[in-house]
This record gives C-alpha cells, structure tokens and sequence, in this order.
C-alpha cells in the first residue's frame, strides 16, 4: 500500500520521457539499453523469471501435493524425509505449500493490478480526454473513493461477503485503481494537445477510438512502471489481510497465511517462518527493482 | 509539540532501557501485593446479568458471591448460603443466609436475591442467559413478557431466609447458584443508577474484590474489599485483568513477567513452552467441560443413510489430531459426547469401532459408504462449513482423512459470526461447533439435540425417544437414576450419530510458579481471593 | 484559495454521504448479529434487544435515524459495550493511536530526510547503498515480520523492553514506534533521495556551485526546499498507512487503541462503532489531504489552487 505514494514522483518523469518516446522508436531502444545496463534491475528480471516459473509449474515438480498430509512428518525439519524445507505443522511438505502461496499471491497481485489497470486507464484516459464536466465528475468520484479508510473497508467486505480469493482480487484492484487513473488523466491532457492526436481527430477518427489507438498506448511508460510497483503493494495488502486471519481458506495458502502461521512456530520450528518471508522479500525485492530501474531507464534526465 | 516531546522520550527510553531491566510490570504501591493476570478479552459488561463468557465471569465472580460459590478446585461450597434444604419432592428449596455486607455497608437480604432472579427474568432486561434459569418455578413465562415478574416462585421469608420453587426436580440447582445468572445484585444501588450501576465509581459487591477502574480494551483493575466477610483472609490487595486478546504475546509477557498469568494457550505453542528451560513448570491443563463437533443438516438428503454419517465418523483419525497437531495440548479425543468428569455422571460407552486401528476403521467406513451407494465412481461430495480461525487446521486433517475413504469434502471457513449465521439458518450440508457447557452437569450438553431446542439443534435431530429421555431425567429426583436416564439417552445419540463429536476442550493456563492457591479444574474456574504469591510477605 | 478550500469542503459531504451509507448496508448486510454466539435467544428477549437499540425498524428507518444523529455529532451507543457511547469509547482509544501514530510518521520523516539526502549526495557510495537498503528492509519486511522479530530480539533475548501492553509507560511504546516508523521511513527515503538527486543536477544548483558555495550551504539553502516538495503530498498516504499500521501494532503490543477496537468491533459486529471509526477516519483523511494540498500550493510556486 505504500507504493503508490512512492511512485507518483517518478512516474510522471517516466511519463515525461513517454512524450519524447512518442516521437521516435529510438528513445525506446535507448531505454531497454539502458535498463539492460542496471546490474540490479536485470538481475532482478532473471530473479523474477525464476520466481513466476517456480510458481507456475513449481507446484507440479514438487515431490508432494500442497494439501498432502503425512502424519509422521509434523513439523519435520529441512531435509528430513525429502522435505526440502521441512514439513509444517501439519506435516505437509514447506516447499511445496510455498510453491502453491506463491502462486495465490502472485496471482492476487497480477489479477488485481490488472483489474486495477483496466478501470484506471480507462477511467483517468476518459477523464482527461473529454475534460469538462465529465473530467469533473469523474474526478470527483476518485477523490471520494481516495477518502476511504481502504483496509477498514476490506475488513467489512469480508466480513459481510465472507472469505473468498475472488473478492480479495476485486477489493484490492477496486482501490488500487485510483492512482493510475490520476497518472493517466494528467498524461492524457497534455497528449491531447500533441500533433499527432490533432492529426487523428481532423481525420475523422471519433473520440474513443482515439483514446484506445493514439492515447492508451503512449502511456505505456508510466503504466509499466506502475505495474511494476503495484503487484509488490497488492501483494502485501493480501499478506496483511492473511495476518489478521481475513485471507485464502485451508488447505489452500498464500504467502500472507503461510508467514502468519509461521509466526506461531517461530522458535519450534524456525524454517516456517524464514522461508516464507524469505520469498515474499526476494518477490517484493525483485519487482521493486524492476520497477526503480524502468522508471530510470524512462527518463533519460535521470543518468 | 508535546507529541515530539513523547517521540523523542521514546527515543531516549530505547536508549536507556538498556541500562535497566526493571520496571516492566505495572507499578504496585510498597507493602501490597498486586495480581497481574491476562483475561484474553473485554467484558461486555461487569453486569452480572448481562454477561455470557467465561472471562467476563472470571471479573464477576471475584466481585459476587451466589447462594454457593466455588471452592480453590471449582467445586461447589456454601457461599452467601449457610445452609439449604430440599423439599422431599425436590420442588422446593430452602436457602440460609449469612450475615454480611455490601461494599457500601447495607446489609445483603433475602430480598436482594429475590430482585435479582425477578430482574434477570424480566423481558426489558434483556439477559442472554436468562434461559438457563427456567427451571425456576414460572420463569419462562415471566421472561416471554407472559407474565408479571413477582409470579416468580422465589420469595424471601425472612431477611436471611429464601425459598425458590421449582419446575422439576434439578439437581444442578447448587451448581447454577454459583453461576453467574444467581449472583446478587445490590437493589438499592441498581434502583439508584439504573443501567450506569456497574460503572466503577458506583458498583456495590458482596464479593472480596471490587473494580475501580476500566480502561477499554486494556485492563480493568479490582481492589480488595474491606467490607467481605472473609477479607483478613485475603492475599492479593490488587488485582488487574488485561484484554490480553494475542495468547503469543501474553505468553511472552507471562515469561518475562509482566504478567502472573494468562488464561490461554495457543495450543500449537505448548510443545514449545514445554521445553526445559522454557517454561514448562508454567503450563496448566486440564479437562473442560466442552467438546469440539460435527454436525450433519437434518435435511441434506445424503446424511439421512446412518451408516453414511457412521462411516464419516469413523474415518476421522482423532488421535492425529489431539496428539499429532496439538501435541496432546489442544484436546482429548472424543468418541463420547460428555466429556469425562462431569459431575453426577459418567459418560456413555465409546462406539466398538472407537478401539479399532486406522486402517480397520477406513475399511469400514469405505464398506459403510460402500452399502449406501457410494464409490469411487461416485463419490460422496459435500460442503463443510467451519469456523476459520479456531477450525481451520483441525478441519484440513479431517479433509484428508476423508479423502482416504474416497470421500469430496470442500471446506468454507469463515469467521465464527459468519459460521454460525449459516447454521442457524440451516444453510449449511455439515457444520463444525464448539460446545462449551454453561453448568457442569450432562443434560447441559445432551440437550444440545433435544428437538425443542430449536435453532441452536443445528441438525434438527429429532428422536421422540431421545426427547423422552431426557424429559425422563428431568423430572427424576434421583441423582443416581437421573444418570442412567442421561447415558442411555447419549449411547442413543452416540448410535444414530447425528453429530460427531472430535474432541474434549482442554482449559489452558499459563501460571508463574510463584502463584499460589491455583488448581487446574474442569469449570476453570479459579478465583483470586485463593490466590496469593510463594513470596508475598503478609 | 478560499474557493478552493469551499469547494473541497463541498467535496467532502457527498464523500461522507457515501461512506456512510456503503458501511451502514454492508454492516447491516453482514450476517450475524451483535448478541451472543452459541446460545440462541428466546425471540421475545431478542425482540427487547432490538427494540432498545432501534434495530426493529425498517432499514430505511435506522439509516435515516443514524444519519441525523451523525450530523448531530452523535454517533450512538455501543452495541457489544452495554451502557457505552461510541464516541467515548474512541475518545478513550484516539491518544493511544496518535501516541504511536504520529512519533512514527515524525521519526520516519526525520530519518527518511537524512537517509534519502545522504543517499543522494553519496549517490553509488556506501551511505546511499546503506540508505537504500534500510528502504528496501521497510518495503519488503511487513510489519507483522518485523514486530515479532523485534520483539524476539529486544524482549524476549535482551530482556531490554516490555514484551507488550500499556503497564510500564513510554518503554512500552518504543517497539511499538519502531515498527510502524520503518515502513513510512522507507518511502521518506526513497521520495527524498530521488528529488534531492534531481534538484542537484538543476542550473540554479549549478549555479550556486559556480558561485562558490559550499555543498553543504547548497543543500541548506538551496536544495532542501525543492526537493522535499514531493514529500507533502506522501503525507495522506502516509496517514492512511499509519492508520493500517497501527491495526497490526496494536494488535501485536496490545495497545488499546483505534485499529484493535476496530477490529474488534468489526467480528463483533458492534456496528454503531465501526461506523463511528471509519466516519471519523475519513474526515481525518480529507482533512489532511487538503491541509497537504494547501501547504503544496504555499510553498510551490508552480501549483495553481483551482
């Protein structure tokens, strides 16, 4: 949830460098070189490759289902009975209840950035374009929405809707949406006035289609980098609802759960504990990084 | 500014604080000896009518004393009465009062008594309890608003003498006098305030300790009161009960000693604490007058084949789970539904199959399914709903063993409001619950499947024979007789398996060893004026 | 400017209009009731329960009656708290929350400054790399890790602090401070080393760099203000992750404050409080928000009040 504020900064430098991309393919040649230049940016990458795959087909390599239990091996150490990391509480195998968290978690932070993507571009891009009244109206609804205590709202969606994976995604996209619409509102207005949209318009093209052909996809700077630092912020949000006992249902797992019952086994069984966190901070770390470094390699001011 | 000023005092407290290891409990004035207990949670309320859980009555019951109180074990003693006696019939029975005092110095009567049983019935009281008491002579219709409170059949003879009649012979009388429904509440002092009676610049106690203040979702601290009959006795001059809500943090605290005690364990932590060196001489467990259970719903049409709910039963490997999960700390495995060691009872006989090896018993139960229809090319499948946080890893054992005998079961947890909505409404195919008795006597438990218990039957199980047992019981004055009524009436229930019972609560406390005068229990209950510290000069 | 202050206050009450009536349906919608769990109410007492706290008229009723009473400043009694007002009892926990929220918000600030400067004017050297991890701990260590690894280490190991709770003063309150500073420090971090680094490679520092000046009276005089600028507007968010924050510390440290009676009341759904507390944050949220802005547009030339 912090990442929204850490990035509104940057992100409009980023934009900034998007309007000079706009006029030629070369400053985008320029940014990927630059970002294949950052040690720690590319580096996270392969970090990252890693972490997606381990998610996506992890949990079919594993040498045990997540929700296995085997009742001899209740909290097993690492290494004990072919459990890699150990086995918890139940006796099901760490890794691969890692491996299975880490694709709820990561599929909650996608699935929510993107539902988070889809409502902000649209809206901020709509917003900007038409300006007026419209862009008044909708504006002011984000700035309603922006007033709410998020994560008080989130405890009483699941509260009266129950726990529910499908839910956690909405909510937390629901909310996350704000910031990007505001990006993209302000990029909007200034692209507005730019030649080649004036072209399109004078040619006949009518007003949605030009924010769908001409506006959306000159912002897709800023919005990558957005992406990039909202999927670590959506992942912690589910980790914290997780903690507070709000987040995915036994036997299934996320991240969030696997570190909140981690905690009850901290001097017992350490390995419940320090594994989890220690994927969740590389994750986090990785797309962090990932971000920083696009947003550097945006903006040419920058080196 | 003044918030800089606190930031930067933190600050510097961080830096000092290595200097000093004292000073981490709560300061108590020289010469008096202070308890620092962790109650897990808020009272509702410190009204004793008011109030259902059992840390609210761990405040109230060291504030008011009923007809009878608990001993240092839970049992049942004389309290504000001396004596008693019973009518031959059992219908009638006659309490004697001692001699003693309100905090305020008005003298505790018969009639006091008597305006506290009329003022827990009364409708506009609105008492959540007030249901246990119906066994009093006209107490149900005077608590449905059907009639006036003064047709109670209670009355004071004299100012030291009462009389309540009741309903149906109940030998639990003694053991509800000392519950929370029967404390005294001070009639002058209620007529006075109203509903604002118990804030603690007004509340009156006939009890050894009196609150004198309550900070929300912190602490709530008592004092001793001079006027109690027994105060010389006395040893703790201060008690403090803290919403300790987080068991984790509280057992850190416990061990570093800002805390006495706490009045729960996370029952996955015990092995841990249980460690040489950790704090195993801390640990208190003991049997509770609760169980842990599986309901099917009365009307999913895949539970009306007995075997099938037998064979779901048997399937569950309950020794994995108390002994496996909780490290023999969580429970004891329950093939019976009343726990072992409830008073004037012993429980039915366990199923034959309860003796049996797992594998024996997944047999059967794959031959019980098997018989009624179910295979491997169709399978059983249903819904369990849980509550989450207190369910959530025993229910995902019971899912696998489950899946052992071929059987889908997919899990919704959610959190105990939630969950037993679904119940109430029978929007569930099979539930999970946790009973906790109100009183320590079997029928509390057994008319849990009493048709006319209605909605909190979460089944409906419905068994004319079963009723009549119970109805049997009921009206039976012999203790003895009485018993039998009850287990043929549980080894009926346990046979039909309307519900499946998985295991016995386990009443947990954490207690520094320095702590006198605190016996595990099976009501656990254990009231401060036994309390006192192996160290405490007095 | 006192247009645009009208006019956002105008924002506002639609904005608590909706708050008020999402939170009020869906607590109402939330199954459940605020009463005992287990044991079933014969219907007459349930009727009396209701009766006393209006829950027996029609929805549209209470929702009419709640809004008044909220417009009258009155937020009702408790449900679950028998005898209790809902504002008391936030009277009551408020201190407790600001006592850690806000030395957190001022610590994280103070250090995140130093740390993000420091990063900036050593850029690619040890202090910036220490400064950029101390961000990244902040970012990818959540609170609910860092407060029981804290509490491991300076409670239970060293024994220098209290594990939790209220009854030894301010130490009680150090770790709790801690937790909830780290996160906001890394985004101070963060925001400052990267408007500083910007701001140093502007003509006017140039400038003052070919004036003579030293690099420190360029930071002082010079640097500080621009680059802090985007700092003002991390402050909402900042007060909103306070708020978060504080749920989970104050949980862990059983500090009887706002977060922890919010969730509380929440599964106890004692709705008059819940509704009272997110009212009262959100009012919190706007204000601060337009204060931010305000000041934004003070001390930034280039920002057009409208």
């Amino acid at each position: 949830m912090t990442a929204p504020s850490i990035l509104t900064p940057g992100s409009r430098r980023g934009a900034a460098a998007m309007l000079r991309a706009a006029e030629g393919r070369s400053l985008w040649d320029d940014a990927r070189r630059r970002l294949l230049r950052n040690r720690a940016a590319v580096a996270s990458m392969i970090v990252l490759a890693l972490i997606v795959l381990a998610a996506v087909i992890g949990p079919f390599l594993a040498p045990y289902r997540y929700d296995t239990i085997t009742k001899t091996d209740v909290l097993a150490a690492p290494l004990v009975h072919g459990h890699l990391l150990g086995a918890d509480s139940l006796g099901r195998d760490l890794l691969s209840r890692i491996l299975t968290g880490l694709r709820v978690s990561l599929g909650v932070g996608v699935v929510a950035t993107a539902v988070a993507l889809f409502i902000g571009v649209a809206w901020g891009a709509i917003a900007g374009y038409f300006g007026g009244l419209v862009d008044e109206l909708m504006m002011r609804v984000v700035d309603v929405l922006y007033s709410l205590p998020f994560i008080f709202f989130v405890i009483i969606l699941m509260v009266t809707f129950g726990r529910n994976i499908i839910l956690i995604f909405v909510a937390i996209g629901a909310v996350e949406w704000l910031t990007m619409s505001r990006i993209v509102r302000a990029q909007t207005m200034s692209l507005k006035q730019m030649e080649f949209v004036e072209a399109a318009r004078a040619s006949g093209f009518g007003r949605l289609e030009i924010i769908a052909r001409h506006v959306v996809p000159n912002l897709l700077g800023p919005i990558v980098v957005y992406v990039t630092l909202t999927v670590p912020g959506v992942i912690l949000t589910e980790a914290f609802l997780s903690f507070i006992g709000m987040g995915v249902q036994e036997p299934m797992t996320s991240l969030g759960v696997l570190i909140n019952a981690g905690t009850n086994y901290m001097e017992l069984a350490p390995g419940l504990l320090i594994f989890p966190c220690l994927v969740m901070a590389v994750t986090l770390l990785a797309l962090n990084l990932i971000g920083d470094g696009l947003r550097d390699a945006l903006d040419p001011k920058d080196r | 500014m003044k918030i800089a000023a606190f930031a930067l005092a933190a600050l510097a407290a961080l830096t000092l604080a290595g200097c000093s290891q004292k000073g981490v409990r709560a300061p108590c004035p020289s010469g008096k000896v202070c308890l620092e207990a962790g109650n897990g949670s808020d009272p509702v309320s410190l009204d004793p009518h008011k109030i259902t859980g059992t840390w609210e009555d761990r405040i109230d019951g060291d504030m008011f004393i009923g007809l009878t109180q608990s001993d240092i074990a839970g049992n049942v003693i004389p309290g504000m009465a001396q004596t008693w006696e019973t009518s031959p019939d059992g219908l009638t029975w006659t309490f004697h009062l001692r001699d003693a005092k309100w905090s305020d110095g008005a003298p505790v009567t018969a009639d006091d008594f008597v305006f506290s049983l009329r003022r827990i019935m009364t409708p506009e009281t609105a008492a959540e309890y007030a249901s246990l008491l119906y066994f009093i002579k006209g107490a149900q219709p005077v608590n449905e608003g059907k009639a006036a409170p003064d047709t109670l059949g209670v009355r004071a003879i004299d100012a030291h003498t009462l009389e309540i009649r009741l309903e149906h012979p109940a030998p639990y009388l003694l053991e509800l006098a000392k519950h929370q429904t029967m404390y005294p509440v001070p009639r002058h002092v209620v007529e006075k305030y109203g509903m604002k009676w118990t804030e603690p610049a007004n509340i009156v106690v006939n009890g050894p300790y009196k609150v004198v203040s309550w900070k929300l979702g912190d602490k709530i601290v008592a004092e001793k009161n001079p006027l109690f009959w027994d105060a010389s006795q006395l040893c703790i001059d201060r008690v403090t009960y803290y919403a300790s809500q987080d068991p984790v943090a509280a057992e850190r605290q416990v061990k570093r000693g800002e805390l006495d005690m706490q009045s729960s364990i996370t029952a996955n932590r015990v092995a841990f604490l249980r460690r040489p060196g950790n704090m195993p001489e801390f640990i208190h467990l003991n049997t509770y007058l609760g169980v842990t259970y599986l309901f099917f719903n009365g009307s999913s049409p895949q539970f009306r084949d007995k075997r099938v709910r037998q064979a779901l039963s048997m399937a569950i490997d309950r020794d994995f789970l108390t002994k496996g999960i909780m490290m023999g700390s969580g429970g004891e495995t329950a093939y019976t539904f009343v726990p072992p060691g409830v008073a004037n009872y012993s429980p039915a006989a366990k199923p034959e199959w309860a003796s049996w090896p797992l594998e024996r018993r997944q047999q059967e139960a794959r031959r019980l399914l098997a018989e009624a229809g179910y295979g491997p090319d169709h399978p059983l499948t249903f819904e369990v709903k849980h509550r989450g946080l207190e369910a959530s890893a025993f229910m995902a054992t019971v899912q696998s063993d489950w899946r052992q005998v071929g059987v889908k079961a997919k899990l919704i947890g959610s959190e105990s409001q939630v969950a037993y909505q679904a119940y109430r409404t029978r929007d569930f195919d099979m539930g999970d619950g946790g009973w906790i008795a109100d009183y320590n006597d079997a029928v509390s438990f057994l008319a849990l499947m009493q048709s006319q218990t209605g909605s909190m039957n979460y089944g409906d199980y419905k068994n004319p024979r079963y009723d009549e047992l119970l109805a049997k019981a009921d009206n039976e004055p012999d203790a003895v007789k009485r018993a039998e009524f009850l287990r043929q009436a549980e080894a009926m229930v346990l046979d039909d398996t309307p519900v499946i019972p998985i295991y016995f609560l386990i009443n947990s406390n954490l207690v520094s060893p320095r702590v006198t005068g605190f016996v595990d229990n099976i009501t656990d209950q254990h009231r401060t004026r036994y309390m006192c510290f192996k160290d405490a000069k007095r | 400017m006192l247009r645009f202050i009208l006019r956002r206050l105008l924002v506002a009450v639609p904005t608590l209009f909706v708050i008020i009536t999402l939170s009020f349906f869906m607590m109402r919608a939330a199954p459940g009731n605020p009463y005992s769990l287990q044991r079933k109410l014969p219907p007459e007492i349930e009727a009396n329960i209701k009766a006393k706290y209006g829950l027996d008229k029609p929805l549209a009723v209470q929702y009419g009656d709640y809004l008044v009473g909220v417009m009258k400043g009155d937020f009702g009694p408790s449900m679950k708290y028998a005898g209790r007002q809902v504002i008391d009892i936030i009277k009551d926990a408020m201190p407790t929350s600001i006592k850690i929220g806000v030395p957190a918000l001022l610590l994280s600030v103070f250090f995140g400054v130093l740390l993000g400067i420091a990063g900036a004017l050593y850029q690619n050297r040890w202090p910036d790399y220490g400064a950029s991890t101390m961000a990244i701990l902040g970012i990818c260590v959540p609170t609910f890790v860092m407060g029981p690894l804290l509490v491991f280490i300076f409670a239970s190991k060293l024994g220098w602090l209290p594990v939790a709770g209220t009854q030894s003063g301010l130490k009680g309150f150090v770790l709790p401070i801690l937790v909830l500073t780290l996160p906001g420090l890394a985004g101070v971090t963060r925001l400052t080393r990267a408007g500083m680094i910007e701001v140093m490679r502007s003509n006017f520092v140039r400038t003052a760099r070919a004036k003579g000046l030293s690099e420190f009276q360029i930071v002082v005089r010079h640097a500080l203000k621009p680059a802090l600028l985007p700092l003002i507007g991390f402050f909402g968010p900042a007060l909103a992750g306070v708020v978060t924050g504080s749920l989970v510390v104050e949980k862990l440290f059983r500090l009887p404050g706002i977060g922890k009676q919010f969730y509380t009341a929440a599964i106890q759904r004692d709705y008059t409080l819940v509704m009272a507390v997110l009212i009262i944050y959100a009012t919190l949220i706007i204000v601060f928000n337009l204060i931010a802005d305000l000041i934004h547009a003070a001390v930034d030339p280039r920002v057009r009040l409208t």
